[in-house]
């Protein structure tokens, strides 16, 4: 069931119960106040009765010795007396013609006490009795008068249908109003329900919006809350997946063209009829094709395989870069520059032989990037090394992008110059196992600056020269 | 009517080589280019090919760029490349590509696709020669050193799959396929007493080499 619905039916039994209880009360009330007024009315009645009987009694009885002339002579002067629904009874006896009830029935009314009063129904009538008895030379006499009440209960039903139709109008306005009221309350409640449907269904970028400053706008807040931090973790997620995606694509591009060439080779050397020496070129094609695919499968792994392998204790930073200057001797020669080296840190954590090769990796990239004669910086100040050059730079497009794996600036040189386009991603991730930061800095025409800044590191020094 | 040009732009010089050596043993003429750029300038001077076989990924000029280039000079075009993405298929076939090869792909596959595109567009060029024999697919006649040679039609059509596919071993089921198309489940010995026929009719036993689990090859030494 639906809370509105819940709701509104706890508020229509509790309007209905309390309609009942308060028509009650006041029914009950009316009817105490109609037979009190009724009352009251009914013993002057009856007091005048009594006072004009006994006159008459005190004139005429004295001489009648005969019981029945008395009792006639009581009954004339009782009737004289002209009271409706009144009844005399003398020692007992009835003697006035009686009304739709015997009151003798009803009421006992004793000598002493004055007016005696009941309440009594009979054949579906209501009757108020009331009586008072007075003794007069040993005779007992009993004065009835017994008045019709059923107009009051007449009146109570009327009174009952009219108060039921109020509490219908009163319960009918009430629970439109109280569902009124709890919509407003809920609304809030109804537009969440909406917006996590939307989140439910991918959308997580819906936010619930509240203004309302009690629970469920405090609910609404925290819940907006919680959607930020799925939809950030859904985002990075989504990105990490889309960054795989596009590596595993390149990675799958990379190797079809070698494959491609390979096949094709295959192909021919198995169908065509050729020269001898088409056979030996086709082989040397294929060896190369092969070594390429080698090379790029062994820098895959590492690239893979990093994190794992890593194992980091703080070595010393000159022995890194003499290790550096020695593997990058041949290609110094090769591209005619010249590697200057400053060394001004003491240790740092790292894993030698892979941080050297990621710092030859850049030098090598700053030599291909020279031109003969130029020289290429390898510092090492506090917890930064740096690789720096004046060579001809990186263009501003490509500088955010260059660390992609298979990314390169300009595809056709690259390949000449047997590139995979891994080197900078190995390096990246070099930096990410040392928990380093890398810093591209590059200038076209100028030259380019490759930090590896390392995070602060125990009572490091920097040693000054 | 002179052997069929081909344009060839691939970067990767692998590939480009082996498809030009293929090309030529088939009896193509070819240009190869490895820039998208040099090729677009090379066809403002020369722009008489039949065909052009397009890498997408290329540098200079990607191949859906270079298209533009084809489509003026009239060059209908192949596009080879690895991209799979239906994307790049959607786009390619879109702008008029006449067919679209994924790599890695088989010799024998590209050969049949040029050769259709060739036939489509009414370039393929119907006549072939080997040493002193001359076939011509559009009247059905071979000559050798001019003397009309009769043939069954069975056995030229045979000669025709050898000629076309001059230096390449065919299988028995390929020449089959060929002649009556891909569902033809036919007895294969036919093929071998046909080419025993035209060895006799066209002294040609030295040169349609049989390749023992193969199938045959009509080489040109």
């Amino acid at each position: 069931m639906k809370l509105i619905t819940k709701l509104t039916a706890i508020c229509a039994v509790l309007l209905l119960l309390a309609a009942a209880v308060l028509s009650g009360i006041m029914l009950w009330q009316v009817k105490e106040q109609s037979y009190e007024s009724l009352t009251q009315r009914s013993s002057e009645k009856l007091g005048e009765l009594v006072n004009s009987f006994r006159e008459t009694l005190s004139f005429d009885f004295a001489s009648i010795e005969s019981s029945n002339s008395r009792k006639t002579l009581y009954r004339y002067h009782f009737r004289n007396c002209g009271v409706e629904g009144s009844v005399l009874a003398v020692n007992g006896e009835l003697l006035s013609s009686p009304t739709q009830i015997d009151p003798r029935n009803y009421l006992d009314v004793p000598l002493e006490g004055g007016i005696h009063t009941t309440r009594c129904s009979a054949d579906g009538n209501d009757y108020l009795v009331q009586g008072q008895a007075f003794e007069w030379r040993q005779t007992v006499f009993q004065i009835y008068l017994v008045s019709d009440a059923s107009y009051i209960h007449a009146q109570l039903s009327d009174l009952l249908a009219r108060f039921a139709l109020m509490a219908l109008c009163v319960c009918v306005i009430g629970l439109l109003c109280v569902q009124w009221l709890i919509r407003r309350t809920l609304a809030p409640l109804s537009q969440m329900q909406k917006t996590t449907e939307r989140i439910a269904g991918g959308n997580y970028g819906e936010r619930v919006q509240v203004s309302s400053k009690d629970e469920v706008g405090l609910l609404a807040e925290n819940f907006n809350r919680m959607a930020t931090a799925v939809e950030n973790h859904v985002q990075s997620l989504t990105e990490q997946n889309a960054r795989q995606q596009l590596f595993i694509g390149s990675v799958t591009h990379e190797f079809k063209t070698p494959l491609t060439s390979l096949l094709l080779d295959v192909d021919t050397l198995r169908n065509v009829y050729l020269p001898e020496e088409k056979q030996q070129e086709l082989l040397e094609s294929m060896d190369d094709q092969l070594h390429w695919l080698e090379q790029m499968v062994q820098k895959l792994l590492k690239l893979l395989s990093l994190g794992k392998s890593a194992q980091i204790k703080p070595a010393p930073v000159s022995e890194l870069l003499e290790q550096v200057q020695q593997m990058t001797k041949g290609t110094m020669k090769k591209y005619g520059t010249v590697l200057e080296t400053v060394c001004r840190a003491d240790t740092l954590p790292m894993d030698r032989d892979i941080l050297c090769s990621a710092l030859v990796n850049l030098v090598e990239n700053s030599a291909k990037a020279s031109a003969p004669g130029q020289t290429i910086f390898l510092r090492a100040i506090g917890n930064t090394l740096e690789v720096a050059d004046n060579g001809r730079g990186i263009p501003e497009k490509d500088l955010e992008r260059v660390t992609e794996p298979f990314y390169m600036c300009d595809p056709s040189r690259s390949k000449v110059n047997g590139g995979f386009g891994l080197g900078l991603a190995l390096v990246k991730e070099i930096a990410a196992v040392h928990s380093a930061v890398l810093e591209i800095q590059s200038t076209p025409g100028e030259g380019t600056t490759v930090r590896l800044r390392f995070p602060e590191y125990g009572n490091q020094t920097v040693i000054s020269q | 009517m002179s052997a069929n040009r081909i344009l060839i732009v691939e970067d990767n010089s692998g590939i480009a080589k082996t498809v030009a050596l293929n090309l030529r043993y088939a009896g193509y003429e070819y240009m190869v280019f490895d820039d998208g750029r040099k090729a677009a300038e090379h066809l403002a001077e020369d722009h008489s090919f039949d065909l052009a076989l397009l890498d997408i990924m290329l540098p200079g000029m990607d191949g859906f760029e270079l298209f533009s280039y084809m489509e003026k000079y009239n060059i209908p075009v192949i596009y080879m490349t690895a991209k799979t993405d239906s994307e790049s298929e959607v786009r390619g076939l879109r702008d008029g590509a006449e067919d679209y090869i994924v790599k890695p792909f088989e010799v024998v596959t590209l050969l049949v696709r040029i050769e259709k595109v060739l036939a489509r567009t009414g370039r393929l060029n119907r006549v072939y020669r080997f040493r002193d024999i001359t076939l011509d697919a559009e009247n059905r006649t071979v000559t050798k050193a001019g003397e009309d040679v009769e043939l069954t039609p069975l056995e030229f059509d045979v000669l025709w799959v050898l000629m076309k596919n001059k230096n390449r071993t065919v299988s028995r089921d390929r020449i089959l396929n060929e002649i009556w198309g891909e569902d033809y489940f036919g007895d294969i010995r036919t093929v071998d007493v046909r080419i025993a026929n035209l060895r006799k009719k066209l002294d040609l036993s030295e040169e349609i080499r049989t390749i023992s689990k193969a199938g045959y090859r009509l080489e040109e030494r």
